[in-house]
């Protein structure tokens, strides 16, 4: 025997009004994402709609909503020139559904509303993937079934949409962990990331380097990277130097990495380290990577390349995690130069001021060693006036590091490190710039160091022959305090700069002090930061070495993908089981009062000898019941009447059940056998 | 408990239930191409949501019983009307639900939306097929919800078993019977129109009885007659299976309800004649449903 025919859910107000409010909250979580035409169109239609339906005036014709359809796509297509990709899809998308809603009328549209709005909000996650966008998509979700909830609650006021979809929200979670944990990761996309990966472009690294460049980012306290180091002690703070990129060229105004084979390494081995750290980088849409000075042994898919260079095998776009050991120290061993990278590190702009030739060549007539003229340029900025400034004042544009060095003398990193290699490489000693972190402080919530674009920084490294590379910090030579501090420090550097040594202690006591509203934030500032790491660690970047990690500590080893699978699906059928158990109706819990009135009744009928047949109604049993204990007749007949009155009038007197319940227990039937 | 005999619940992934599979697996390639954690989240929290509100409609039409039937007597052709009483006791929302029934012919057309009434009970009317006449058992009730999101069915089906008849289709050209003599109304005479012969039709002249009106006649549209009768006193006539030669069974009966019918309608007295039983001659509601129900069940105990 087949069931009987579907019959159609007809769509109320009430629904639909709650189905807008989703769709409001789907299109309000693309605003920050899309250009500001597809999102405003799409608010523009929700609310003609919305109008319409409070006018009670008729829907647009089909004619009208084509020429909409039409007119979004050209929207998008103006603000795009092109349809591929993530972000005219998801405007595509955006103006095409504010355009659908123009015609749900049925039961059938509303659905289709519902499922779009369940793409864009993951559409939303293309865009961001942090903790607060997950917290606004779970409310879209929520918004979205409960406007179902509303539907298929029909013409009932018993209903709470919101309370219903959190409840079947929170029965779904544990089911959603275990799946997030279990399900196996694959590696590298199916497809083509088609621009939807893109989330950086953030980070005020670039790959070249002006004196003046590094200034511009001390302002902004955004965390570039957090590290912890693993198995061993964290290096004191001056030896924090985190290495990204070498600059080898210079036209005398910027510096430039220049363009190395990766064939001409010279340093790439397989030695022990001794500082194995564990990174997580923030996306800044370029190759290199962090790591404290110098990086030795990689995780797969990253290199170290020419001048020790940690380089990633594709564009840092999203954030990631990495493990890499270093040795620390502040050299960099090698036997011998490549001779190219000898020409670069000796490579000088081809107009250079004829102040400083004659400060090097008074140098030179003195010292022919590298490590001494080193030297002698250290101390030539510590003693010749130079002072370190945010605010270095305008140099002269076409020969910037001479005005610094004879003139002005007030600058930064910046300025220092180029300053510094300028005179090494006239004085025939191949020298580099290294651009990257020094600094971060520990977090107090979980010990990690953070760094921050403050502490950003500059310096460089010479070449001893036959030796290696060593560390050259000219900032330090003027304001050693910048190594114990860090970027904190940025902000009272031109005042420590102005005073004597004295006001200096003193200023850096004011500098390190903080306020309670300060410390408040700070502190408010560290957990946040923990936070968002662990999102990042568990959540965002949770892939399969991570969960291979997290499997072998819960003792599970070995799984492949299809045991995953398995276990997905043993698990879903154990949540079947538990949510059936979590939502057996409240009948099959605990009968109401009135229930158990009238299951005592059937029994105490039934004892009596009747046979009540379920489908019996209170009137057919009060018949029976009569013609069956004619000596009771009257009162089962008012016990009968009472049970009636409860059940189905329209106003349920507190306390008429338990009055019922009373009459019943008393009410005795001779007991007799079946007849 | 014998409550629960023969009573099971459904869940059945509806079309849109499909299409929310399709939009899960869709969203999960897309975080697995995107290694997007937060697809994945978004994925497995609507699969998980999918088995719970197939959990949560489950445990709503499951709570739901059946507290009665009524059947309403029916003719075959048109649809046997029933009334059903479903009560959810507890707490808790009461979602539309929609009822059917099943009976002999089949299942009938689904009612609703229904909302159950906020102290637990609620009457609706739902119908059943009746295609054939005779004597059936309404054999199931269901009751569905698609609550809450539409993905699912959740369907209760109790098996019960309810009598019922249906009555013939009341059809049929054949001419009246001659009617038959019964009892001479002594007091009146013969002179009045009245008695046992039918004697034909004559216009109806106003303030007269409305009694022998031919309502047949002013339903075609004919301006209103009176079946005159001669001899006085009731007539009574009597509708005989054998008079019907040439006919097949069932057109037969057909006929004799038709006749019952219009019989009941004039308040004339009549009989009925079936092979194998015989109604005797009377009147009244109670004496028609005697009939129809003879003719209902005619051959059943063959």
């Amino acid at each position: 025997m087949s069931g009987p025919q579907h019959a159609v859910m007809p769509l109320s107000t009430r629904a639909l009004n709650r189905m807008k409010l989703a769709f409001l909250f789907a299109v309000a979580g693309q605003v920050p994402h899309l250009p500001f035409w597809p999102t405003t169109m799409a608010f523009v239609l929700l609310a003609w709609r919305h109008h319409l339906d409070r006018r009670r005036r008729p829907l647009p014709p089909p004619g009208a909503r084509l020429v909409l359809a039409l007119g979004a796509c050209v929207v998008v297509y103006l603000q795009f020139g092109f349809f591929m990709g993530r972000d005219p899809g998801v405007s595509a998308l955006v103006v095409l559904a504010a355009v659908k809603l123009l015609e749900v009328r049925q039961s059938r549209d509303f659905h289709l509303m519902g499922y779009l709005c369940y793409f864009l909000t993951a559409a939303m996650f293309l865009f961001t993937q942090e903790l607060p966008a997950l917290l606004f998509g779970v409310l879209q979700l929520l918004t979205v079934n409960a406007a179902f909830l509303q539907l298929y609650a029909g013409r009932s006021r018993s209903i709470r949409p919101l309370r219903g979809a959190s409840g079947l929200l929170l029965a779904s979670i544990p089911v959603a962990v275990v799946l997030f944990v279990l399900f196996p990761r694959f590696p590298g996309p199916l497809w083509g990331l088609g621009g939807a990966g893109g989330e950086f472009g953030v980070s005020g690294f670039s790959d070249t380097l002006q004196p003046g460049s590094v200034a511009r980012m001390v302002e902004s306290q955004r965390a570039v990277l957090r590290m912890k180091v693993v198995e061993a002690e964290l290096p004191p703070p001056p030896q924090r130097y985190f290495r990204g990129l070498v600059l080898w060229l210079t036209d005398g105004r910027t510096w430039y990495p220049g363009r190395i084979r990766e064939s001409i390494t010279g340093s790439q081995r397989r030695a022990r380290g001794g500082v194995d750290q564990e990174i997580m980088l923030e996306p800044h849409g370029q190759r290199w990577l962090f790591a404290l000075d110098y990086p030795v042994r990689v995780p797969p898919g990253s290199l170290v390349g020419p001048g020790n260079v940690f380089r990633y095998h594709r564009r840092v776009e999203r954030p990631i995690r990495y493990r890499v050991d270093s040795r620390i120290g502040g050299m960099i061993p090698e036997p011998d130069l490549h001779p190219l990278l000898r020409r670069m590190a000796l490579q000088l702009p081809r107009e250079i001021n004829p102040g400083l030739r004659d400060l090097v060549e008074q140098w030179l007539e003195r010292d022919s060693d590298a490590r001494s003229l080193a030297e002698r340029v250290l101390a030539f900025f510590r003693s010749a006036g130079f002072t370190y400034s945010l605010e270095p004042g305008n140099l002269d544009p076409r020969d910037p590091v001479g005005d610094f060095l004879l003139h002005s003398r007030r600058g930064f990193c910046g300025h220092y490190a180029a300053g510094f290699a300028l005179l090494m490489r006239m004085a025939e000693v191949p020298c580099r710039i290294v651009a990257g972190y020094q600094g971060g402080e520990i977090n107090p919530v979980d010990g990690q160091l953070v760094v921050r674009d403050a502490d950003a920084h500059a310096w460089a490294e010479i070449w001893l022959e036959g030796r290696g590379w060593l560390r050259v910090d000219p900032t330090a030579a003027v304001v050693p305090e910048r190594l114990e501090y860090g970027g904190r420090l940025n902000a009272s550097l031109d005042e420590m700069a102005a005073g004597s040594p004295e006001d200096r202690s003193s200023v850096l006591r004011r500098a390190m002090a903080e306020g309670a509203l300060a410390r408040a934030w700070r502190w408010i500032r560290d957990y946040w930061d923990v936070a968002r790491n662990y999102w990042q660690t568990w959540v965002v970047r949770y892939d399969r070495y991570q969960q291979h990690g997290l499997l072998s500590r819960l003792g599970v080893r070995g799984l492949r993908s299809a045991g995953k699978l398995a276990l997905v699906l043993l698990f879903m059928v154990f949540t079947w089981r538990l949510t059936r158990w979590l939502f057996r109706s409240p009948a099959q819990r605990r009968p109401d009062l009135l229930e158990r009135c009238w299951r005592l009744l059937e029994s105490r009928l039934s004892r009596g000898g009747m046979s009540v047949e379920p489908w019996r109604g209170p009137l057919d049993v009060s018949r029976q019941a009569r013609r069956r204990f004619p000596d009771q007749a009257h009162t089962i007949d008012r016990v009968i009447q009472t049970y009636i009155r409860a059940r189905y009038g329209n106003s349920s007197e507190p306390g008429a059940g338990k009055a019922l319940l009373r009459r019943v227990r008393k009410l005795k039937l001779p007991r007799r056998s079946k007849a | 408990m014998a409550r629960k005999r023969g009573a099971v619940t459904r869940v059945r992934l509806t079309a849109a239930g499909g299409a929310y599979l399709l939009i899960v697996f869709a969203i999960l390639i897309a975080a697995i191409n995107y290694s997007n954690s937060l697809a994945f989240i978004l994925c497995f929290l609507m699969l998980g949501i999918l088995v719970s509100s197939a959990a949560m409609g489950r445990g709503y039409v499951a709570g739901v019983r059946l507290r009665h039937v009524r059947l309403h007597p029916a003719f075959a052709g048109r649809g046997v009307k029933l009334t059903l009483e479903l009560i959810a006791s507890g707490g808790g929302g009461r979602p539309a639900l929609f009822a059917s029934a099943a009976g002999g012919d089949g299942w009938g057309e689904v009612a609703g939306p229904i909302n159950l009434h906020h102290s637990g009970a609620m009457v609706t009317d739902v119908g059943i097929p009746a295609i054939r006449r005779g004597s059936f058992h309404l054999t199931a009730v269901q009751w569905e919800t698609r609550y809450p999101l539409g993905v699912f069915r959740c369907r209760r089906e109790v098996q019960v078993k309810n009598p019922y008849l249906v009555y013939p289709h009341p059809q049929g050209q054949r001419p009246w019977p001659q009617p038959e003599s019964r009892w001479y109304d002594w007091t009146e005479g013969s002179h009045m129109s009245g008695g046992d012969d039918f004697n034909g039709l004559r216009p109806w002249r106003v303030g007269e009885s409305w009694r022998h009106i031919d309502w047949k006649s002013v339903a075609r549209g004919r301006s209103p007659n009176i079946k005159e009768f001669s001899g006085g006193g009731q007539v009574r006539t009597w509708f005989d299976w054998n008079q019907l030669t040439g006919l097949p069974v069932e057109e037969r009966l057909s006929q004799l309800t038709r006749w019952v019918l219009d019989a009941a309608h004039l308040g004339v007295e009549y009989g009925l004649r079936l092979p194998q039983k015989s109604v005797e001659s009377g009147s009244g509601t109670r004496h028609t449903r005697t009939c129809l129900e003879a003719l209902a069940r005619y051959g059943e105990d063959q």
